[in-house]
């Protein structure tokens, strides 16, 4: 046989095989799924692996030491400092950017404004900026001496310095990034419920608020709980804007679990105490995560009665 | 949405007051980014008391950060990177997203795989990922950072595709293949053309994504060859004092791709977005 | 219960017209139907009737009171809309009660009026139902249900049965015109069906291109009918229209002189006849009389009626009766005779022209 006929029962067993539709199905997911498993789960699964030892600081392994690294990660108390700001954090956040979003939203599908679409699109730019952008930004506006802020409230506040003021500026930061992320898809909800409804409310004669809770808000229910879920997952994330505004400061007020992971690895080139903090880290967002999906597949399945 | 307020005082009272409060929130948005703008064009930004327009307008910061500080450098490192991932994100999500919604394989697992993908918090990510490009050498190179975006592109572009492939009938394909039309030949006379808008919209959330993102860069790159414009911008930050007009120019310039692709694709953004929820 | 209304309203958006001008009265508990092709306004009508939309001129009174500027609910209105406009998110229970809810009734109240509303429309094993588990024709009761739960002042149908199917619309509207009829409650039912206007309005008002071409009850508007425009729009299958012009010898009819015609016009100038199928005769064409003839090109049964449809210069007309003893088919050549009680004659300005009685021979 010559190797062109080799070639062409070669060729038509491969499309043979191919014109199988699992085949192709399969074949299109491969590379996804391939590229995932080799670059974040491969990984994934030997920080978990590199967590139980330790490390010099040349990152050569040394010696099994067991649940050490996450003992001793766990009783520092900056590590703790971290997950305390980070929660927290994550809580004033979402809830701020959720009812802030809500209401500029609300007011800009109210009756009295017409160029909604335009008002939204303007919205966004602060989410689509990188987050050292915006924390250099208003680290410029915080400035004790010449920022704005000061200026405009009249206050004299080390906002990068000051012990609570720190967490406030980032936490402005952060608002100012990520309230267009609501303002834009709950007015994408809000556009997609039918006029006919509202005015079936008017000629029943419900009260603005009645509206709201009966008609608005039911329709906007699995949006809400998606993009909670979202930005909470991300917030959860927070590091660059940090890194920029206060650098963790003062002292570590303001690090975040991301932060002191970081650091672990290339500050205090600790390569075991890092991997453990990172399954820690990795933990914690899962359960969040999960405990929020729990939340989102109850309202899904036994939605309220209005 | 209608009001039942009869009284018409209180109707303009409480016009009013939305166009106030929307008109406020506006300024709050783009204050900050005028800020920036202005900062970046004046001679003396730090004044006080601080004033939006500067009394002496330059260029000299501009200019410092083109030629003495090579912001060119970082902005061709990350196009190179943003835009060879974000084209392989794209390519591998769309077929991914399309198997997804026309096959399923797995019954939906993989789909959960790939979209929880996006509750890995990435430095948990990148540690590991340091110790591994060591070992390949792959530390302050392209690659590195290309292939370490994946994990951010990959699951994005595959959650808006995968909405997008939902939206194609599927008759569509299949009276193409009645009609004689082989499998690829489908593919890129039916499938790709209704697809475009999809693909554009998860491309541009994708790139937009890479082009700031800081964390991974961070870690896998340490050399002016290698690293990119967001770490670029954070070494503005020096011990005590930051160079803010050059910052300012930089940030402007940082911005700049950002807003020539949010303007040339206005809706598509939004519509990424959008569904990027949905 | 206070008289409602309408006075010299108009509706303007930009240049278009709307309505133009329109006033009616509305009797106490009477059920009016407002009629006419789509654009027409009616619908329109309805909604500034109801709040929804302000009237651009023009006043509507509840009981000699000026309510223009009055929301919805105040009015003591209550609407059905064309789009089923259910909430979703509410049981059908909740639904219906939503306007007692909002006014913030008592629950037993509330309770009790839904039982009763629910009783009356046959609704009572849906209560607990949502919106989408319901077909067509029940999600219609379930908004008229949320309307008349309020026993409001007057009851507003937007087409409300246009999306159902044919039987199922029969059904609704034999129910509706009963229940309107038991409750006493003064109606405004807007359609473009005139077979749906005949069947359930006390008074009918026809409308086309924003103005009001006539308002009364059905059989008036079908034997009378003010105008060209109604008299086409009305009845099914349509009316058959003819030139007419009134000569000394009598009434001519499409260049033939036909003098059976045994009544009289005052002073007016004729321009057209119209006859119903029903009023107009066809007998074989044997006589040497001048008459009207026409061929016959279809024979349409529908149910049990045959219809002929004939040729008739460049027209086709049709007509339902025959000689009872001429056995015509399909290609014959017909005579046509009118009944003349029952014919309408039209001014050059599409205008009725009245008739009295008084006698004319055959000449």
């Amino acid at each position: 046989m010559s190797t062109v006929d080799i070639f062409s029962i070669w060729r038509q067993r491969v499309e043979d095989g191919l014109s199988s539709e699992r085949a192709i199905a399969w074949l299109f997911v491969a590379p996804a799924v391939i590229l995932l498993l080799a670059i974040a789960i491969y990984p994934f699964i030997q920080m978990i692996y590199d967590s139980v030892f330790a490390f010099s600081s040349a990152g050569q392994r040394e010696a099994f030491v067991g649940i050490e690294n996450f003992v001793r990660v766990l009783s520092d108390g900056r590590f703790t400092g971290a997950v305390l700001f980070t929660i927290v954090f994550v809580m004033i956040v979402v809830s701020s950017e959720f009812l802030l979003g809500l209401g500029i939203s609300l007011l800009i599908y109210s009756q009295y404004i017409k160029r909604r679409q335009l008002l939204v699109v303007l919205s966004l730019p602060p989410m689509m900026l990188s987050p050292v952008i915006a924390g250099l930004t208003w680290r410029m506006l915080f400035n004790v001496e010449f920022g704005l802020v000061n200026h405009l409230l009249s206050l004299n506040i080390d906002w990068i310095a000051g012990r609570p003021w720190a967490a406030a500026a980032i936490v402005i930061t952060d608002i100012w990034m990520w309230t267009p992320l609501f303002v834009l898809v709950f007015a994408s909800t809000l556009q997609a419920i039918p006029e006919v409804y509202y005015e079936a409310a008017e000629i029943d004669g419900m009260s603005a608020w009645q509206r709201f809770k009966w008609i608005t808000f039911p329709q906007m229910r699995t949006a809400i709980v998606i993009v909670l879920l979202l930005r909470v997952v991300r917030a959860f994330k927070v590091f660059p804007k940090i890194q920029v505004m206060t650098l963790g400061g003062p002292g570590s007020f303001t690090e975040s679990i991301a932060m002191i992971t970081y650091n672990y690895g290339f500050s205090f080139f600790s390569l075991g105490r890092a991997s453990a903090a990172g399954v820690l880290y990795w933990f914690l967002m899962f359960i969040t995560a999960f405990i929020i999906f729990r939340a989102v597949a109850e309202e899904l399945i036994s939605p309220e009665e209005y | 949405m209608n009001l039942t307020n009869t009284n018409r005082y209180a109707r303009t009272l409480v016009r009013g007051s939305v166009y106030a409060l929307v008109a406020l929130w506006l300024v709050w948005i783009w204050g900050p980014i005028l800020w920036d703008l202005f900062t970046g064009v004046s001679v003396n930004p730090q004044t006080d008391p601080p004033t939006l327009i500067p009394q002496q307008f330059t260029l000299e910061h501009y200019m410092t950060v083109v030629q003495e500080e090579d912001i060119l450098i970082y902005i061709r490192n990350s196009t190179v990177v943003t835009t060879v991932s974000t084209a392989l994100s794209v390519l591998v999500g769309a077929l991914a997203a399309y198997s997804l919604t026309r096959y399923d394989p797995g019954d939906g697992q993989i789909s959960f795989f790939t979209l929880s993908m996006r509750f890995l918090p990435p430095i948990a990510v990148a540690i590991p990922i340091y110790t591994m490009f060591i070992g390949l050498e792959w530390i302050n190179t392209w690659q590195a950072l290309i292939v370490a975006y994946l994990t951010i592109g990959i699951p994005i572009s595959t959650w808006i595709m995968l909405i997008f492939f939902q939206k194609i009938p599927e008759e569509l394909e299949e009276a193409s293949r009645v009609d004689g039309w082989s499998r690829m030949q489908t593919w890129r006379r039916v499938v790709l053309p209704l697809a475009t808008p999809g693909i554009s919209s998860a491309a541009i959330l994708t790139a937009i994504l890479m082009w700031n993102e800081y964390v991974l860069a961070l870690v896998l790159t340490t050399t002016k060859e290698a690293q990119t414009v967001p770490i670029y911008l954070a070494g503005f930050v020096t011990t005590r004092g930051v160079l803010w007009g050059r910052m300012g120019a930089a940030t402007i310039i940082a911005l700049t791709p950002i807003v020539v692709l949010a303007f040339i694709a206005q809706e598509r953004l939004v519509a990424g977005f959008t569904l990027e929820s949905s | 219960m206070a008289k409602t209304e309408l006075l010299n309203l108009r509706k303007e958006y930009d240049d278009v017209i709307a309505v133009d001008d329109i006033s009616i009265t509305l009797e106490d508990g009477e059920f009016l139907v407002l009629l006419g092709p789509s654009g027409c306004g009616k619908s329109t009508t309805l909604r500034m009737i109801a709040g929804l939309e302000t009237a651009t001129a023009g006043d509507i009174r509840v009981g000699g009171e000026v309510v223009n500027d009055q929301a919805p609910a105040e009015r003591d209105f209550a609407l059905v809309f064309q789009q089923v406009a259910l909430y979703p998110h509410m049981s059908v229970q909740n639904n219906i009660s939503s306007p007692l809810r909002a006014a913030k009734l008592d629950a037993d109240t509330i309770e009790r009026r839904v039982l009763k509303t629910a009783k009356l429309l046959n609704i009572e094993e849906l209560l607990d139902r949502r919106p989408s588990e319901l077909s067509g024709g029940q999600q219609q009761r379930v908004a008229i249900g949320r309307a008349l739960v309020r026993e409001p002042r007057a009851f507003l149908l937007d087409e409300p049965f246009s999306k159902l199917d044919q039987k199922l619309r029969i059904q609704l509207q034999k129910e509706l015109k009963q229940l309107q009829g038991e409750m006493e409650i003064t109606t405004v039912f807007v359609t473009h069906d005139q077979e749906e206007a005949m069947v359930l309005a006390d008074r009918i008002a026809v409308m086309d291109e924003g103005s009001l071409q006539q308002i009364d009850p059905p059989e008036n508007i079908y034997q009378k009918p003010a105008n060209k425009f109604v008299a086409d729009f009305i009845g099914n299958p349509t009316m058959n229209f003819f030139d007419a012009s009134i000569e000394d010898r009598g009434l001519k009819i499409e260049g033939e002189i036909y003098s059976e015609w045994n009544r009289s016009v005052r002073h007016a100038s004729i321009d057209s006849m119209a006859a119903r199928p029903e009023d107009i005769v066809l007998s074989e064409s044997h006589t040497t009389e001048s008459m009207l003839t026409a061929t016959v090109s279809l024979i349409e049964m529908r149910g049990s009626t045959a219809y002929f449809v004939c040729q008739f210069d460049s027209r086709e007309l049709t007509v339902l009766k025959k000689n009872d003893h001429d056995d015509i088919s399909e290609g014959d050549t017909v005579a046509l005779s009118f009944d003349f009680e029952a014919v309408n004659l039209f001014d050059s300005n599409g205008k009725l022209v009245n008739v009295t009685e008084s006698a004319v021979r055959q000449s």
